[in-house]
């Protein structure tokens, strides 16, 4: 039954309730009294970045490579590498700043690191009395424990430490069959880089060109990698796609096509299977880690130029190559008969 | 006033004669300007904690424990805000409105029996008096929209004008039914002729059917007579800024929403002084404690009415000024005067049970047909020509 002002006293029926059950039912209040009470944060939310070290501070898995300043998309990351008096690179950051007035929070960095170094923080208490200095992180603020890191999201420390057991593992694996046959390979120096290292492989048939193919190629071999333990290297000349051979031909027409190896996301061997029929500067830079971090001190071209041209003899300042890259560019060297 | 005085003279009989008199004024003067103040500064509270509440909020909380300090700390803020006049404003009349928003509004508590026999004037002409001051505030809201110099003050003032006066005439006419039941305009006559009957209570004029549509009337009036939700067009905030007040700040806007709130009060005071039975209540006639029990009656029947008005803030959107408009010509004028018609026959009926029946239905009735005169029928289903 309706009459004048029906709604109006619904109404206040309705704000009756409510004012009468906010006394009496906890569920109704929403207010969350910030100093005292706190939101328990989502683990997938992010604020700004931090440095991870292991066990002690010393210990930072930080390199210092700029990989993360150069691909930082508002420039807010700053890095010097920490050196020796001999210019040689220490791997760790002298100065690592990170202005987060300036920072978007857009995780850039944490891809694109290579050593799990550097990842989101969830704390989000980041007021300072000054908007200058405050706002800039510098080192010390920015190392956290690996213990921090698992403790505000476990399941994705967990997942990174498991992966770096495995390199370290696989490392630990490799470098035992290294000591015992120094050279495995010597009965086929040029095509001895050809072992595709992980459980896919693209079949010959498949409908890629060739650029898809090696594009897909070193995708897999790298999720491959990231997705599980470290298997055995399968040794076999049927995967040593021949299309993609066709896809590195001698011409100089385009920068890319002239250095199709210059792709972090390849594998070594893809990378090496791409230069193989190029001089020795391009097999060296082949055998670079691709990302022109400056780590070694110069971009991946100009250390390759250095070394093929006698200029720089130190063969292991590769930081994002790690020893794959200085055990490849000493057998090159040698290949080429230069050490 | 002139209890205190009687008092005075039975308890120190040698106090000088002028003394006497001073102090008799001095008493409820400071009584009127130190409670209602503070009754001012603790509805706010309650303004913002019930609002919250019913919004499922906790409201203010943080100044003392549940927040039982913040109206000063509102207040300290207030007065250390600057002082801001636009340039091109009418400055005198600028700084004027704010005080003359005040005056009338604490000038209204002068006839208000607040306990039985404590009134601080018992002016024989109170009704009349009520609603000369309390249509005064509207000279203070027009001089501030005026004195800004800004369409937004301006049209807000003039909104309140319409508003106000518009508004005043059912609200008088509404008062007129305790005035014809009583014979009399003093307000302490009203709140006596209502004591009495069961518990104190029975009495109340809000129990007789033109009583009860009398203080609706009065209440709805009253709040439009405030600007309080849903009337609060002077100062809808979606449409025209803050209205009226759009260029005060600091003390001078502190002093708007002073007057605003005490009138607000006031009307409430003068609502419960006229329908529901002012001081009286169960005990407010016992020898020696009467007073303070009539009081204790007095002051919570008004918190509940204001309570009432800030539970009809927190759920009734305001009304469009068409609305408005309409509402009080064609809908509240009508039926105050209806509502007449319904007393004087209540008056000259035989028996007071057939009188109670007669016009409770005949004023249903009408209620009835005037919202079914007013009414747009019933709203149908939306074609659309070109949708399809």
């Amino acid at each position: 039954m309706g009459f004048l002002g029906k709604g109006l006293f619904q109404g206040m029926a309705v704000t009756a309730r409510n004012f009468v059950g906010s006394y009496f039912d906890k569920e109704r209040m929403v207010t969350v009294q910030y100093p005292e009470e706190r939101v328990q944060v989502p683990e997938n939310s992010r604020t700004f970045p931090f440095l991870v070290f292991d066990n002690t501070a010393d210990h930072m898995r930080c390199v210092g490579c700029k990989i993360c300043e150069e691909e930082c998309p508002p420039q807010c990351i700053y890095i010097v590498m920490d050196r020796d008096e001999n210019g040689k690179p220490l791997q760790r950051p002298k100065v690592f700043d990170i202005d987060i007035s300036v920072c978007m929070q857009c995780q850039i960095c944490v891809e694109v690191c290579p050593f799990e170094a550097i990842k989101m923080d969830n704390n989000y208490e980041k007021s300072q009395y000054d908007r200058f200095d405050d706002l800039v992180e510098r080192l010390p603020d920015l190392l956290k424990s690996n213990e921090y890191y698992n403790h505000i999201k476990p399941a994705e420390a967990s997942a990174v430490d498991a992966k770096l057991k495995a390199e370290a593992d696989k490392k630990a694996k490799k470098a035992a069959p290294a000591k015992a046959a120094p050279k495995p390979a010597a009965p086929k120096p040029a095509a001895a880089p050809a072992p595709v290292a992980g459980r896919l492989v693209i079949p010959e048939d498949a409908p890629f060109t060739p650029e898809q193919r090696a594009w897909l190629a070193g995708f897999l071999s790298s999720a491959g990698a990231v997705a599980g333990p470290a298997t055995a290297p399968v040794e076999s000349a049927a995967v040593e796609l021949p299309a993609v051979e066709e896809a590195a031909p001698d011409t100089e027409a385009a920068p890319a096509v002239d250095t199709p190896w210059h792709d972090p996301g390849l594998a070594m061997p893809q990378r090496m299977d791409l230069a193989k029929e190029r001089p020795l500067a391009d097999k060296l830079m082949a055998a670079m880690a691709q990302t022109d971090c400056h780590a070694c001190g110069y971009d991946c071209r100009g250390y390759a130029d250095a070394i093929a041209g006698g200029a720089e003899s130190d063969l292991s300042l590769c930081l994002p190559g790690e020893g794959e890259t200085a055990g490849m560019l000493e057998q090159l060297m040698k290949e080429a008969g230069k050490v | 006033m002139e209890t205190i005085y009687q008092l005075l003279q039975t308890w120190l009989p040698n106090l000088p004669e002028p003394i006497m008199r001073l102090i008799s004024f001095a008493v409820p003067i400071l009584f009127v300007i130190s409670v209602f103040p503070g009754i001012f500064a603790y509805t706010t509270l309650i303004e913002r904690k019930a609002l919250g509440r019913i919004q499922n909020r906790l409201g203010p909380n943080r100044v003392g424990r549940w927040g039982l300090l913040q109206p000063i700390a509102d207040g300290m803020k207030l007065l250390t805000k600057e002082d801001i006049v636009p340039r091109k404003a009418d400055k005198f009349t600028h700084f004027l409105a704010p005080v003359i928003a005040v005056i009338p509004s604490v000038m209204l508590f002068a006839v208000l029996p607040v306990g039985s026999g404590l009134i601080p004037v018992n002016l024989n002409i109170g009704i009349l008096f009520v609603f000369a001051i309390s249509t005064g505030s509207v000279l203070a809201l027009f001089m501030g929209g005026w004195a800004s110099r800004n369409k937004f003050s301006l049209l807000g003032a003039m909104r309140a004008v319409a508003q106000v006066v518009s508004y005043e005439v059912p609200m008088v006419l509404a008062a007129l039914v305790v005035v014809m039941a009583t014979g009399s305009l003093s307000l302490l006559t009203i709140a006596q002729a209502q004591s009495g009957g069961f518990l104190n209570i029975s009495n109340w004029f809000v129990f007789q059917p033109w009583g009860f549509v009398g203080f609706v009337l009065f209440m709805i009036g009253a709040m439009a007579e405030s600007a309080r939700t849903p009337f609060d067009i002077p100062e809808a905030e979606s449409e025209i800024i803050a209205g009226y007040h759009t260029e005060y700040s600091g003390f001078k806007f502190a002093l708007f929403q002073l007057g605003e709130y005490l009138a607000s009060i006031a009307l409430a005071g003068v609502t419960v002084t006229m329908f529901l039975g002012g001081y009286n209540g169960p005990g407010s006639h016992l020898p020696y404690v009467g007073w303070l029990i009539s009081m204790g009656w007095f002051f919570s029947k008004m918190m509940g009415v204001i309570f009432i008005v800030i539970w009809i803030r927190g759920t009734w959107p305001r009304v469009r000024v068409d609305q408005l408009m309409s509402f009080a010509w064609k809908m509240l004028l009508p039926m105050s005067i209806i509502n007449i018609f319904a007393a004087a026959l209540y008056h000259f009926m035989p028996s007071k049970f057939l009188a109670w029946v007669v016009t409770a239905v005949g004023l249903l009735i009408c209620w009835w047909g005037l919202a079914k005169l007013n009414s747009d029928g019933e709203i149908k289903k939306r074609t659309y020509r070109y949708a399809n």
